[in-house]
């Protein structure tokens, strides 16, 4: 069984398009979270009754100017937002890839999305339709299921900066960030690959946050994850990538080793999680049983902390479940109030933010908690302030729609007193 | 790898629903292909393989409300787990891998949001939720989706799961139905046969794969799930064991155009080689290929190319089944193995392909007469740059 580390990370969030820029803003205490209907790409979108009009976007263009033209002609912005998160990632871990054999995992909620003006530019035929309608099929082309598959970003990849071995795309709803660290370390520790770029991602689509609003999980006040009076979140878009690496054949000092994982479904409803927090508790059981971890000695929870009446009453309930009497003395933050609810990526930006805070030692502070909801249990949430923590071993969560939860357990790297 | 079986199959496809009536569709030789409604078409006249209407029982409320996507998975993922009568316990031990082409087409969520009350079926794993939820598979659950080798890779992703202990069981399988954006798309991409109505009607088979006259696919609607075991656990409560998953492969390689595969094949040649590899067998070990080959221009060509390389000394038959069962796509992979374990299951020969025709070296095209052998290899040839490759032997 090979050891799994984590090598590299890359990012682009709506408060920040690096890894360090993110995690700045995160100690820092800044929200990416924008009225939607200001934004140059929504195309003159009219809001629906109900419809809550915020959302954490990308700043616009971000990472095409990284690129030179043909790269623009070929790839749309979206599949160059997500290749240059994972060429960030490849960069960041000094990654040489020689004849070693690397797996693509590319997790995504609902995979590319054109925004409404690339969609007119694109298909002129598709503008005399409001984005509300069908267009007829004789505008589809080959093209145009190009601007929807996520495989987009498969070849982008392949083609620029990975000869892969072998690439899945998948979608695991918003745990599709965590899917793809799990599978990529299920893969290496079995000794099918050697290294694993794992992508989680999410773009912002008025339709999407239409959706959202119907089943009342939005709201336009501040996201208060775990707080008593938490009325709601709204939706954010963010692109996440972390490179795996067998402890063998890693360069440079890692940010953490992955220790276990768990994953698990629900069961219970299309839409809300079990309420009593069980099977997302099985997740981290599991996880923790792996790692060979007591629930006491972790340091560090990552949570989601979406600020949603049943979500966070889940979630609350399974570390409850996890961490019994011990719950107030584990620090946990969550950083939805920074970025909005991200889909896919959620999990992934989750387990971003811990390898940073592995690595500085400080737990950055979760925004606009004013009372912690008692009925959920004892919680230590980071507040006001970033928290200087040395982290040895930590947890970091997912949970979805249709009740997919994933935990990842990770240690420190020099706490074993090991050559990592 | 540590062989893994398989308990259960549970398939819908355009012959009906259930294991026997696949088998006797394909036993047949005689596809059914239907015309695609008008209103659904772009690129002229076309046939589809349908699911007829009748294979899909209602159900409770949570699955009669589904789109057709996430119905057709369902009711495959519960065959195929009664089928195993498969005790599944508080669920934890058993993932959920289903693969599609294209999933529930983003493309085509645009209109059907208009009824917002049913959003949540519209994304690409809501027959995931659907089947956990009714089911209790309460394991890792992922949809693979946008490329055609998707579910030979989640069985092959699934096979390493419960091999490296991870899990006892798995629930894998594929789910395609007709988007008109997916046809359009392969359509315009000049991939699907351009064979109209009027030439059905003549006998003329409309998907001639290996065949000089070969012009494209005909897609075919279908769902086919089958349930993984540990093979010790599997034999501990004396389940039926159809067949064994001994190795898997897949590779993706650099595509200039994402509808069209690299003239040489080396992914498909490379998934063979980890296949056989993880197998712990040689290529003349292998008694039969089911290859991908649907029809295309050059992706059969390419394909055969390869097969012959790797194939040149043994005696191995090479067969396929797309020509009367339609292109799946997605769900080919499942399909392909879910014809195997068939194969090994109950006598009876491999379908005839390319009558009287002959390959150079040990590689022989399927005649009627041959029956499957002890092993048998499955490729899947994607056209996004994608490939994957099974190895099933006989328990």
């Amino acid at each position: 069984m090979q050891r799994v580390v984590v090598s590299g990370l890359g990012a682009i969030t709506p408060i920040g398009d690096c890894v360090a820029d993110f995690f700045s803003g995160l100690l820092s205490g800044a929200s990416g979270i924008v009225d939607f209907r200001e934004h140059p790409e929504m195309g003159g979108y009219r809001l629906k009754d109900g419809q809550i009009p915020l959302a954490g976007l990308l700043p616009s263009e971000a990472a095409n100017e990284r690129f030179p033209d043909d790269l623009r002609r070929r790839y749309d912005p979206q599949t160059l937002t997500v290749l240059a998160t994972a060429i960030e990632a490849l960069t960041d871990a000094g990654f040489d890839q020689a004849d070693r054999k690397v797996a693509i995992l590319v997790g995504s909620a609902v995979g590319l999305r054109p925004s409404i003006p690339r969609m007119k530019k694109s298909f002129p035929a598709y503008a005399q339709f409001s984005s509300d309608l069908l267009p007829e099929p004789h505008y589809y082309n080959k093209n145009f299921l190009d601007e929807f598959a996520t495989s987009t970003v498969i070849q982008a990849i392949t083609r620029e900066c990975v000869q892969c071995s072998m690439a899945f795309p998948f979608s695991s709803l918003c745990v599709s960030g965590g899917n793809a660290i799990i599978l990529g370390y299920e893969l290496i520790k079995a000794g099918v690959v050697d290294a694993a770029l794992a992508i989680g991602f999410d773009f912002f689509h008025p339709r999407q946050n239409q959706v959202f609003s119907h089943f009342r999980l939005l709201d336009d006040a501040p996201i208060k994850p775990f707080d008593a009076s938490r009325t709601g979140y709204q939706l954010g878009e963010s692109v996440g990538a972390v490179l795996l690496e067998s402890a063998d054949t890693a360069g440079k000092r890692p940010y953490a080793e992955i220790v276990g994982v768990g994953a698990s479904c629900d069961g219970y409803h299309l839409v809300i999680p079990d309420p009593s927090g069980k099977p997302q508790s099985q997740a981290m059981t599991t996880a923790l049983a792996e790692a060979q971890l007591m629930p006491n000695e972790l340091d560090a929870i990552a949570t989601i902390g979406r600020g949603s009446k049943v979500g966070d009453q889940a979630e609350g309930r399974a570390i409850a479940r996890l961490l019994g009497n011990s719950g107030a003395s584990v620090p946990m933050n969550s950083l939805v109030p920074n970025i909005g609810y991200t889909l896919g990526a959620s999990s992934m930006m989750n387990f971003i933010a811990l390898m940073m805070e592995i690595r500085q030692g400080i737990l950055f502070p979760t925004l606009n908690v004013e009372k912690s909801d008692t009925r959920l249990g004892k919680f230590d949430l980071v507040q006001g302030h970033a928290k200087p923590v040395n982290l040895r071993s930590a947890l970091a969560l997912g949970s979805a729609f249709f009740g997919s939860n994933t935990a990842i357990a990770v240690r420190a790297p020099n706490t074993q007193g090991d050559a990592l | 790898m540590k062989p893994v079986a398989i308990t259960g199959i549970g398939v819908i496809s355009p012959f009906g629903s259930g294991p026997d009536a696949l088998w006797n569709g394909i036993k047949t030789g005689i596809s059914r292909f239907s015309p695609i409604p008008e209103a659904e078409y772009k690129h002229g006249a076309g046939l589809y393989g349908a699911i007829p209407g009748s294979a899909l029982p209602r159900g409770g409320a949570l699955i009669a409300r589904a789109n057709n996507f996430a119905r057709l998975g369902y009711w495959a993922a519960h065959a195929a787990l009664r089928d195993a009568k498969y005790r599944i316990g508080d669920g934890y031990q058993c993932a959920l891998i289903s693969g599609s082409a294209i999933g529930y087409s983003v493309v085509d969520q645009f209109g059907d949001m208009l009824d917002i009350s049913r959003a949540q079926y519209l994304y690409h794993s809501a027959v995931n939720g659907i089947i956990a939820i009714e089911a209790r598979v309460r394991g890792l659950q992922i949809m693979l989706y946008s490329q055609e080798s998707v579910s030979t890779q989640g069985i092959g992703l699934a096979s390493q799961l419960i091999a490296g202990g991870k899990y006892q069981a798995a629930l894998v399988g594929g789910v395609e139905v007709y988007s008109r954006a997916l046809h359009a798309c392969y359509a315009s991409a000049r991939k699907v046969s351009p064979l109209d109505t009027d030439e059905a009607d003549t006998g003329s088979p409309a998907i001639r794969p290996w065949e000089p006259t070969r012009n494209g696919f005909v897609f075919s609607e279908g769902s086919c799930y089958l349930l993984l075991e540990d093979l010790e656990l599997a034999r501990a409560r004396s389940a039926r064991i159809y067949g064994l998953i001994a190795g898997w492969g897949t590779t993706q390689e650099p595509a200039d155009d994402g509808y069209e595969i690299s003239d040489k094949g080396s992914g498909l040649s490379k998934s063979i080689d980890q296949t056989l590899l993880r197998a712990g067998i040689e290529a003349r070990q292998v008694n039969t290929v089911f290859a991908s080959a649907n029809g295309s221009v050059k992706k059969d060509s390419v394909e055969l190319q390869v097969l012959s390389e790797k194939f040149s000394q043994a005696p191995t038959t090479l067969s396929g089944f797309k020509h009367v069962l339609g292109e799946t796509l997605g769900a080919g992979g499942a399909f392909s193995a879910a014809l195997a374990c068939l194969n090994f299951d109950r006598p009876g020969h491999l379908p005839s392909v390319r009558e009287g025709a002959q390959i150079q070296g040990g590689l022989k095209f399927s005649s009627g007469t041959e029956s499957v052998g002890d092993n048998l290899l499955v490729t899947d040839l994607g056209y996004r740059g994608d490939s994957a490759a099974l190895l099933l032997r006989r328990n």
